[in-house]
């Protein structure tokens, strides 16, 4: 399996990387951006898809400074994307490429200072959801933003969304958001109400766990998974109800990012502060549930995380690489690859992830 | 190296009235000026006042945290902490040969570093050249000296024979003459080559000789080929020669003394067919063939032609002695030293060495902390040293003080290169794992600079904790939880202070924010951030304050939602308990009002009793303190003032509360014994 790796030092510690997402044809240039610097820099970097020839790295095609730690980039297009730092700011840049291996990163957009403290200054932005143009920020202070990328002006800022900060979101629907804070509260927000109360609250675990990250599935919106700061991963199914459906203790520490399979969402990929990156597969799960070996325990139609006891038991999990002494902060999947980012100051690829 | 460096700082006022620094944590130094000031000095206003003092902040230039250079310190980091690992499983059985793989890593690590090095200088733009071409010379001579460390110590050889291992070493770094015999073989004579012969080309029997130094007899033998006249019997001769030369190889299946033998042989036919004289037509090849059979006044001829002493030892050998031991090198290099003008010539490099070959390990690593690269190459070579055993071995025949001083050696240098990275804005996680393998001194250290650690975001600051906890250090975590929540506060997020002082279990911190949020409820009327105070959960234990205001929050719940029964009884036994601060009793006891005065009869007798009693515990004190609902002592000045109205007010309050009680209580009663009544009747009936 370690043959598959590919790894690059950066020279910066990475805090987010994502595949630049295209139409019809396997990607080829992933995003990083790091953290901790003190100039901190957007890299966009070329790694060609290669049959056999395991000796090609990926490669710098372009770099932009940027202030401040960068804690998210969103892709909202093939070559536009936000990006989040702890200056508070927001920004929509483009990649502006005309040679294959030369590109050029321009900003075309940027709300500065959208999350801000009372008493004055700016505060950290801690994540962002896209939904095609629509943009949703949540930040330290607890205030939730709501933008797009046609215009400069905020659509929407609630004030005191949460009075903790705010560490994670997505979007559940094109006008419902979920945010998770620092001491696990997770909340829905309707954005079409007026009203600043969210639409329902709940929280991630009895125990003060922070919300670290948190995703839907692809397919089925309804069901929303997000990884605690002590590893663990919690299921909901909010059709239902607010409890969590399922709980597993997942890793030794901090889920740091996790992410289902774009287009095969039977496969899951967390990885972690703790130094883990992992694939999950429930694809012989739903194998057999639909050649019906377990016919009356399992409904056909069922999402498998959703049936905790079995899931439970069934999950196949499996390592990427072995454990890194350094957090991996995050992680992106394009058809069968997988790149991630860690404090090591490195990027590591995984080609031919078996799906 | 004693070298000492003056920095000016331009700063007017230094200039004038002296200046003094001050040590930061972690290689900085802040200076400003100042003048010393004495019992006899006046108390007044310097000369220099009204004027704009500054203060400076110095810090050393570190060139590993050069950007190309980082990248080794984090690569290297993982080569090292698999090392430890890798020691630590080994459980006593012989790692050797493991431990020479991770020598092999670290030297595959610095010639990445190289080749980035090399190719950033190379570009013509870059700003960074020069310092490039500096971290180049020096990294090269890292690994140049890395790698005959490795051949002497961390490689086992059997039989002790480090000839081959030696000149391996000396041809992976002298790469002259390869070069030029490559340049001659595929050279574009193309066909005036075979028409003349290659021995026109200027350098043409220098390279041969070069080549036989270094022992590369086939390539030798390929260049001689191509000499016009190489059909010839002296040059078959020759080519005889080298063809059958043994080379000593570990593996070869042969016994040391058989080799011996054969080798001995072999220059024995030489010599004699030199003594015939079948090369006299041909003085380059004699001269070649004097070297072959170890002639000291040939070898004395090429001195300048071999470039140092260590590659004149190395050839010198390869045709006199080709098994030296490793033990004897020592005699060789000084006798090779010698013929290079004495050690005084020797640079420092050299004198690293020559301490190498002399198996002096403390010399070299006390040489090798000189070099400038700020530490990388002593730490990550003595640990691999002392894991090899090498520093130990040592010991033994050391004095017992430089014996346990060896120990710390190792310790020391990773302690001085893990604060080194600690001081780094970034590169703080990778300090602490050189930290963690110094026993000694390590933790306290991690301890000391953990703290030192600026904490930025929350991000930051939970990466941190995460260090922390990961070590058990708790009370660090508890301060980095008690600064990050402090800052909520002075930022008026009482929420978000909160949940940090509920992270570490502050008992003290939360108790002091939940007096502020009761402060606040009796100014506003309401309170702040109610969602995270009607979802504390079991968390409000941690406070006897804390409980009560997230019981109190409950109360208000339970109230809006129209529980009223279970709202009355929580709020009766938040008095009755005592949980609730006094000064806050006279709000409770207000809120109890509706619910006294509802239609339906909510609280009981006993609870009104209760709240009878709480009331004249209250007002019994009431007489010498003031009850007026306040909670922090900031207030009290304003309600001094306006304190006959408040009196007044709260006596209003009071005779309501009593009425009501009393009240509540008559109705009670009342209903209760109408309970009481038809209980016992039932009773009767059924008995």
């Amino acid at each position: 399996m370690e043959d598959k790796v590919h790894g690059v030092f950066v020279g910066e510690k990475v805090s987010k990387v994502r595949w630049k997402p295209e139409d019809l044809v396997e990607s080829d240039i992933f995003l990083t951006g790091s953290w901790d610097n003190e100039t901190n820099h957007l890299v966009l970097w070329l790694y060609p898809p290669n049959e056999d020839d395991a000796d090609i790295y990926p490669c710098t095609i372009g770099t932009h400074p940027y202030d401040g730690d960068i804690t998210e980039l969103k892709f909202i297009n093939s070559n536009m994307f936000v990006v989040s730092s702890t200056v508070g700011s927001v920004k929509l840049l483009k990649i502006d490429g005309k040679e294959p291996c030369l590109a050029a990163l321009k900003e075309v957009m940027s709300w500065d200072d959208i999350h801000f403290l009372s008493v004055g200054g700016h505060i950290p932005c801690t994540g962002l959801a896209v939904f095609e143009e629509d943009i949703v920020s949540v930040g330290e202070d607890g205030c939730l933003c709501l933008l797009t990328a046609r215009q400069k002006m905020p659509v929407r800022r609630i004030e005191g969304a949460d009075s903790c900060s705010l560490r994670c979101v997505c979007f559940l629907k094109h006008n419902e958001v979920l945010t998770g804070n620092l001491r696990g509260q997770m909340k829905v927000w309707d954005l079409k109400n007026a009203v600043n109360k969210p639409a329902s609250t709940f929280m991630l675990s009895g125990e003060q766990t922070g919300a670290s990250c948190v995703t839907h599935h692809p397919t089925q919106r309804h069901m929303v998974l997000a990884g605690g700061e002590d590893g663990s991963l919690t299921v909901w199914d909010l059709r239902h109800h607010t409890f969590p459906v399922t709980l597993l203790s997942a890793h030794s520490d901090a889920v740091s990012e996790l992410q289902f399979h774009p287009d095969r969402p039977e496969h899951l990929f967390t990885c972690s502060t703790s130094g883990e990156i992992w694939h999950w597969n429930t694809s012989s799960m739903s194998r057999s549930a639909h050649l019906g070996t377990m016919p009356s325990e399992f409904p056909r139609d069922e999402n498998l995380w959703l049936n905790s006891d079995v899931a439970k038991h069934r999950l196949e999990v499996f390592t990427l690489m072995p454990q890194l002494h350094k957090p991996i902060n995050s992680l992106d999947v394009s058809k069968n690859r997988v790149v991630c980012g860690c404090d090591n100051e490195a990027v590591y690829v995984f080609k031919n992830v078996v799906l | 190296m004693n070298k000492e460096r003056t920095f000016v700082i331009p700063d007017e006022i230094c200039q004038r009235a002296g200046m003094s620094a001050v040590w930061f944590p972690s290689n900085k130094l802040g200076a400003h000026a100042y003048r010393h000031v004495t019992a006899h000095s006046q108390d007044k206003a310097s000369e220099f006042a009204p004027c704009k003092t500054l203060v400076h902040h110095i810090r050393f230039d570190v060139m590993l945290f050069h950007p190309i250079t980082r990248q080794l310190i984090n690569e290297s980091s993982g080569t090292f902490l698999a090392g430890q690992k890798l020691v630590a499983n080994s459980g006593g059985t012989d790692i050797r040969g493991e431990l020479l793989k991770v020598s092999r890593q670290y030297r595959a690590i610095v010639r990445a570093c190289l080749e980035n090095l090399q190719s950033e200088a190379s570009k013509n733009d870059s700003s960074s050249k020069e310092i490039c071409l500096e971290l180049a010379v020096i990294f090269y001579n890292i690994e140049f000296m890395w790698n005959l460390c490795e051949v002497l110590y961390v490689d086992v050889i059997p039989g002790d024979a480090v000839l081959p291992q030696l000149m391996d070493w000396i041809r992976l770094h002298s790469v002259h003459y390869e070069r030029q015999a490559q340049a001659i073989l595929n050279g574009e004579y193309g066909s005036s080559v075979l028409d003349n012969g290659a021995e026109n080309e200027p350098d043409y029997w220098n390279t041969v000789i070069g080549l036989v130094l270094q022992g590369r007899l086939d390539g030798a033998r390929a260049l001689l080929k191509l000499h016009s006249a190489s059909l010839s019997e002296p040059f078959k001769s020759v080519d005889y020669i080298m063809r059958t030369m043994p080379f000593y190889n570990v593996f070869g299946g042969i016994s040391l003394t058989e080799f011996n033998m054969r080798w001995k042989g072999w220059q024995n036919e030489a010599a004699c067919k030199l003594q015939a004289g079948t090369f006299a037509s041909r003085k380059e090849l004699e001269f070649i063939m004097k070297l072959m059979v170890g002639n000291a006044e040939a070898f004395l001829e090429v001195k300048d032609q071999c470039g140092t002493w260590y590659q004149f030892m190395a050839s010198w050998l390869l045709y006199t002695e080709p098994t030296v031991k490793s033990f004897d090198l020592s005699y060789h290099a000084h006798q090779c030293i010698a013929k290079f003008g004495g050690i005084s010539r020797l640079k420092h490099s050299d004198l690293i060495l020559v301490a190498l070959m002399e198996s002096d390990l403390h010399q070299v690593i006390r040489l090798i902390e000189q070099t400038s690269e700020n530490g990388w190459f002593a730490a990550h070579l003595t640990d691999l040293l002392h894991h090899c055993g090498c520093l130990k071995i040592l010991d033994n025949h050391q004095s017992s003080q430089t014996a346990s001083s060896a120990m710390d050696l190792r310790e020391q240098l990773l302690l001085d290169y893990g604060t080194l990275l600690m001081s780094h804005r970034s590169l703080w996680q990778v300090g602490i794992n050189y930290l963690d393998y110094c026993s000694a001194e390590g933790r306290a250290r991690i301890e000391a600079l953990l703290l030192t650690l600026p904490l930025g975001s929350e991000t930051r600051a939970l990466k941190i904790i995460q260090v922390a906890r990961e070590r058990d250090l708790h009370h660090i975590v508890a301060s980095i939880c008690k600064i990050m929540g402090m800052r909520s506060y002075q930022q008026h997020r009482l929420g978000n202070a909160l949940t940090w002082a509920l992270r570490s279990q502050d008992a003290g911190f939360a108790t002091y924010l939940a007096n502020k949020f009761l402060e606040l409820y009796n100014q506003e009327g309401k309170f702040h951030s109610l969602d995270l105070l009607d979802n504390l959960g079991s968390c409000m234990l941690v406070s006897d304050r804390l409980t009560f205001l997230g019981k109190y929050c409950e109360f208000h719940q339970l109230y809006q939602a129209g529980e009223f029964r279970d709202a009355a009884v929580l709020l009766v036994s938040l008095l009755a308990s005592r949980l609730a601060p006094k000064s806050f009793w006279m709000t409770l006891l207000t809120d109890a009002l509706p619910l006294l005065e509802s239609n339906d009869i909510v609280l009981t007798s006993e609870d009104t009793y209760e709240l009878l009693n709480a009331m004249e515990e209250l007002l019994g004190e009431g007489q010498n303190s003031d009850i007026g609902g306040t909670l922090g002592s900031d207030k009290l000045t304003t309600i001094q003032d306006q304190s006959l109205d408040a009196n007044s007010l709260v006596e209003e309050k009071v005779k309501l509360i009593r009425l009501a009680l009393a009240r509540n209580l008559a109705r009670s009663l009342n209903h209760e014994g109408c309970l009481m009544d038809s209980a016992q009747m039932n009773l009767c009936l059924r008995s």
